[in-house]
């Protein structure tokens, strides 16, 4: 999975938001790390929403004023990606600690 | 945020696809700006350079190859058809997004782009200049204020197959009886001395002219007024109009000049009006005089020459018109035959020369051919340019394949690859026109600080040369584009993405790119000894003066204008003479004046060419050269230049009525007779310049002068026929002053000759020496032409091979490891990859050569010399690529391959 799909994915998990947003909330968790630029970050919405991972919804009720803004909410689908990616993840974490470990030993 | 990065960022998305703009646009949009925001309110330029390289980078890597065209809903899409642009679903036409591609093409092959657009742009400069200058002298297409076309109409004599100019009983039947042509009026057109209170006398350029001239050009006067129909009576005090530029110049722009009396010619005039700038009826006139001849007592075929206008009437037709005048004419010829049997009305747009007559034709023809010349120009720099792009296209042999392979048709590919080159060709047709204008201008310039231009001729492109600039692009782009796609996807789709998956290109450079480089090289070896030959003739135009001391001379063009048409010709004539010696004894008579002599040519001038016949009834062989320079002499002029009789004698002064003996240089003893004795021999002009010499008459060489004052091209060319011939009025002449100080006495020149009569006209005063800066300023200019385009073409041709070779090494990597680990020696790969670059230079230096053979440059050494510089031009283009050959590691090669 695209490093970009995952960071929204993790995002829209949590609810629904939209491409400022999930810019922000990306660069404020990973503390700068990782800058979701504007041409990747919505093609890449482009890309999760064709592949059904994640699927346009209604704007919540407090922001009804802003029309231009797409909000994004996960599917299933995209929630069992994640986990997959997610175990899959800790699967490669477990893999490296033990290696070091190894390697330490 | 800034304004300006606004726009910037608008400007960058629409590179996007329009679907995805559409969609995110406004966002994305958006969330650039509040990034920007979180640089703080002041960052510095460095931190601000990143974040837009970057944003940029996000963008540009991401348009239009990567994006898929917007969501489409229940449709699978493989990521392999993600990877290909969506212009390759639409059907075939043309898009705003091939165009966006074009763009992205130029921008990763800059190299492509810089050559590519300047040598198109230089193709392109000079076809449009070309057909600009020549449509606004051929058909300028001139039209009264409002907007009717404005005619001529000549009377054409079709038994002499020119046209009779003096039209005034012509021009009172015309007015009276065409309805399809009003407002006619007719100028009288002069080169008169203009004497002003301040002792200056200028010839200026005038017309005698019908007053109703200056309302049918709308045109009304900056002081005081234009002429009325009641100056045209003779009985009325005469008045004349100033032009703009004459009031500025003579009289500094002096705002009470009118009721001023100047001296026009013999006539005290009273100056009644003075014209806005621009106006110069009709065509560079700077001062108008009423005709005064009254065209009721102007019999056929009489008065002064004149040249008659009018307007198109609205709502009829040139054909129209023309038929008119036509049954006008043919009623004129039956009423009265013995002066109008052969004169026909012809009817021209204005400005527009006339047409017919054979030497039109050849005009024609060599206009023809020389914008074909152009084109065949730009056709070749397309050729070259669509090399580079072949090589370029090969590159892209996987992306080709793989979008023909998903069902893009051939057709599909074709038109993006055209979009591509029109990017290109477009980018250097901008260029082009650009440099097309400022040449214009430049060039008009140089010709209106002589005021010798007609109102009409301006410095601005028309639509038509626009228009014929816009075909120029799409030919060039055809080339460019068209014939590399067709190439390129003529391929079998299967074969091609097994070559792609191994890393190799089908494409290959055939039998076509060869033809290609080896014109351009042949091209280019038969252009650098034109452009050496003119720098050669420059550097006759400096040394040309030496031998005779140019500096210690002044020389003029010297006339007399008839302005009474009452007396005939015969007389005016033998007036003008009598002026003429008169004048001569004057200045002879003037402190400081050594010499005086007239002449057709001066020295250091180009001289005419003539055709000749030598005699050999008199058992004298026909060998040596056919043909000499011919000058008409005065005949003290041997003894103005210091040269000197060797054999024979000088001229007598009964020589000058007879007129049938000449005298010859000792080039013509050399080159024509071939050292022969010349006195005695006879010599007939058989052809040239002045068709009134030419004949059965047989001239006599009576002597033979010293080779003097002409450097020429070839010694062959040196052969001159001296004849004698005394000044006159009815034929150009120059006239040469050997002084103390030639600089200076121009005025005193012109002073006198006014003294002995007014009607003498001296122009063109200028010391000798500067005598044909002109010519040498043409010359510079083509030179420099030619220059460019030499080495526009051997750049091309340069990184034409370049490009090949790279090309080739590219292609046949795994070849040279496979020979390299075999053993083979750099010089074998060298002979084995290299040998066919080398073949086509070879073969385009031939080719060059037999090109520059056939054009008349004959020169061995000059066309050995071309083809070495083509040589160590074309080996140079090889350099890169042969290292990279040389290098390549047989190991890395074949692993490569696997």
């Amino acid at each position: 999975m695209k490093k970009a799909w995952f960071h929204i994915l993790l995002v829209v998990a949590r609810g629904a938001s939209h491409g400022a947003e999930i810019q922000r909330q990306t660069a404020e968790r990973t503390g700068g790390e990782v800058t979701l630029y504007p041409v990747t970050l919505y093609r890449a919405l482009d890309e999760l929403a064709d592949a059904g991972l994640i699927a346009e919804t209604e704007a919540p009720g407090d922001e009804q004023h802003n029309e231009k803004r797409r909000y994004y909410l996960i599917t299933p689908g995209g929630q069992e990606a994640l986990v997959a990616e997610a175990a899959a993840l800790e699967e490669a974490a477990r893999e490296a600690k033990a290696a070091v470990r190894a390697a330490r030993a | 945020m800034t304004r300006l990065s606004d726009l910037y960022l608008r400007a960058l998305l629409r590179l996007l696809p329009r679907r995805f703009r559409k969609r995110h646009g406004a966002e994305l949009l958006a969330v650039t700006r509040r990034m920007r925001c979180d640089l703080g309110p002041s960052p510095g330029p460095a931190v601000l350079a990143r974040f837009y390289a970057t944003v940029t980078w996000d963008l540009v890597r991401h348009a239009p190859w990567q994006i898929p065209g917007g969501r489409s809903k229940n449709t699978v899409t493989s990521p392999l058809e993600r990877r290909i642009d969506p212009v390759m679903k639409r059907p075939v036409g043309f898009s705003w997004l091939d165009i966006k591609l074009g763009v992205r093409m130029l921008a990763r092959y800059p190299g492509i782009a810089v050559v590519g657009t300047v040598a198109i742009a230089v193709a392109i400069a000079l076809g449009t200049f070309y057909f600009e200058a020549v449509n606004k002298f051929r058909e300028p297409g001139v039209s009264a204020p409002g907007g009717e076309p404005l005619v001529s109409i000549h009377n054409w004599d079709a038994q002499a197959g020119a046209p009779e100019p003096q039209a005034l009983y012509d021009f009172r039947v015309w007015s009276r009886e065409a309805r399809t042509v009003d407002n006619l009026g007719a100028a009288h057109v002069f080169v008169r001395n203009l004497a002003t209170g301040d002792g200056r006398v200028e010839p200026v350029r005038g017309a005698e002219i019908t007053a109703g001239a200056f309302p049918l050009m709308g045109a009304t006067p900056l002081l005081g007024r234009t002429l009325t129909d009641q100056d045209e009576d003779p009985a009325e005090p005469p008045v004349v109009v100033l032009g703009h530029a004459l009031w500025k110049s003579r009289f500094d722009s002096d705002p009470g000049i009118i009721g001023r009396t100047v001296k026009l010619g013999t006539v005290d005039a009273t100056v009644v009006g003075v014209m806005p700038e621009g106006f110069s009826f009709p065509a560079t006139q700077r001062i108008w005089a009423p005709l005064r001849v009254n065209p009721a007592a102007t019999l056929p075929r009489q008065g002064p020459p004149v040249a008659v206008f009018g307007r198109l009437v609205p709502g009829h037709s040139m054909t129209e018109a023309r038929a008119e005048l036509a049954a006008i004419g043919e009623r004129l010829a039956a009423a009265a035959p013995a002066t109008h049997e052969n004169l026909r009305p012809l009817l021209t747009a204005y400005g527009n020369p006339l047409p017919g007559g054979g030497q039109a034709q050849f005009v024609n023809t060599i206009l023809t051919v020389v914008n074909g010349i152009f084109l065949a120009l730009l056709a070749i720099i397309s050729m070259n340019v669509a090399t580079l792009v072949f090589a370029r296209t090969a590159g892209r042999g996987w992306e080709i394949s793989v979008r023909n392979a998903l069902g893009a048709s051939r057709t599909r590919i074709v038109v993006q690859l055209f979009a591509e080159a029109l990017v290109l060709t477009g980018l250097a047709a901008v260029v082009g026109l650009v440099a097309a204008k400022v040449a214009l201008t430049q060039g008009l310039g140089m010709m209106q600080g002589s005021g010798a231009l007609p109102f009409w001729i301006d410095d601005s492109l028309s639509w038509q040369t626009i228009l014929y600039t816009v075909v120029m692009t799409l030919f060039g782009a055809a080339i460019i584009g068209v014939l590399p796609a067709l190439r390129a996807t003529r391929l079998n789709v299967q074969e091609a993405l097994r070559n792609a998956a191994a890393g190799r290109s089908s494409l290959r450079f055939g039998g076509f790119w060869t033809t290609v480089i080896v014109a351009q090289v042949a091209l280019t070896v038969a252009l650098i000894p034109l452009a050496l030959n003119g720098v050669s003739q420059s550097n006759r135009f400096m040394q040309r003066a030496e031998g005779i001391g140019a500096e210690r001379y002044l020389a003029a063009s010297i006339g007399m204008n008839r302005e009474d048409y009452a007396s005939d010709a015969e007389t005016f004539n033998a007036h003008a003479r009598f002026s003429f010696e008169e004048l001569e004894r004057r200045l002879l008579a003037e402190p400081g004046v050594e010499e005086v002599a007239f002449a057709d040519r001066l020295p250091v001038e180009d001289q005419f060419k003539y055709a000749i016949e030598v005699d050999t009834t008199g058992g004298v062989p026909a060998t040596g050269s056919q043909t000499s320079t011919m000058v008409q002499v005065s005949e003290n002029f041997f003894d103005t230049f210091g040269t000197s009789v060797v054999a024979g004698r000088a001229f007598r002064p009964l020589d000058f009525e007879m007129g049938n003996v000449i005298l010859v240089n000792q080039g013509f003893v050399q080159h024509v007779l071939e050292g022969r004795n010349a006195v005695g021999q006879r010599v007939r002009i058989a052809g040239g310049e002045n068709s009134s010499l030419t004949g059965d008459t047989w001239y006599e060489i009576v002597g033979v002068v010293a080779n003097f004052g002409w450097q020429l091209p070839s010694p062959a060319e040196q052969a001159a026929i001296y004849r004698p011939r005394l000044p006159r009025a009815d034929a150009a002449m120059k006239m040469a002053v050997r002084t103390r100080d030639p600089g200076s006495f121009g005025p005193r020149l012109r002073a006198v000759a006014l003294g002995v009569d007014p009607r003498i006209q001296v122009t063109e005063v200028q010391p000798l020496a500067r005598v044909g800066g002109g010519e040498a300023t043409t010359n510079w200019a083509l030179t420099s032409v030619v220059w460019l385009v030499c080495l526009v073409v051997m750049t091309l041709s340069a990184t034409g091979i370049h490009a090949l070779m790279a090309f080739i090494v590219a292609r046949r990597t795994r070849e040279i490891g496979i020979r390299s680990a075999l053993g083979a020696t750099p010089q074998r790969i060298i002979r084995g990859v290299f040998a066919r670059a080398l073949l086509q230079v070879g073969l385009g230096i031939v080719a060059g050569g037999v090109l520059a053979a056939l054009i008349g440059f004959e020169s061995i050494p000059t066309l050995l010399g071309a083809g070495a510089v083509m040589l160590v031009v074309g080996t140079g283009a090889c350099a890169v690529p042969l290292r990279r050959a040389l290098r390549i590691d047989p190991t890395e090669a074949l692993r490569s391959e696997v």
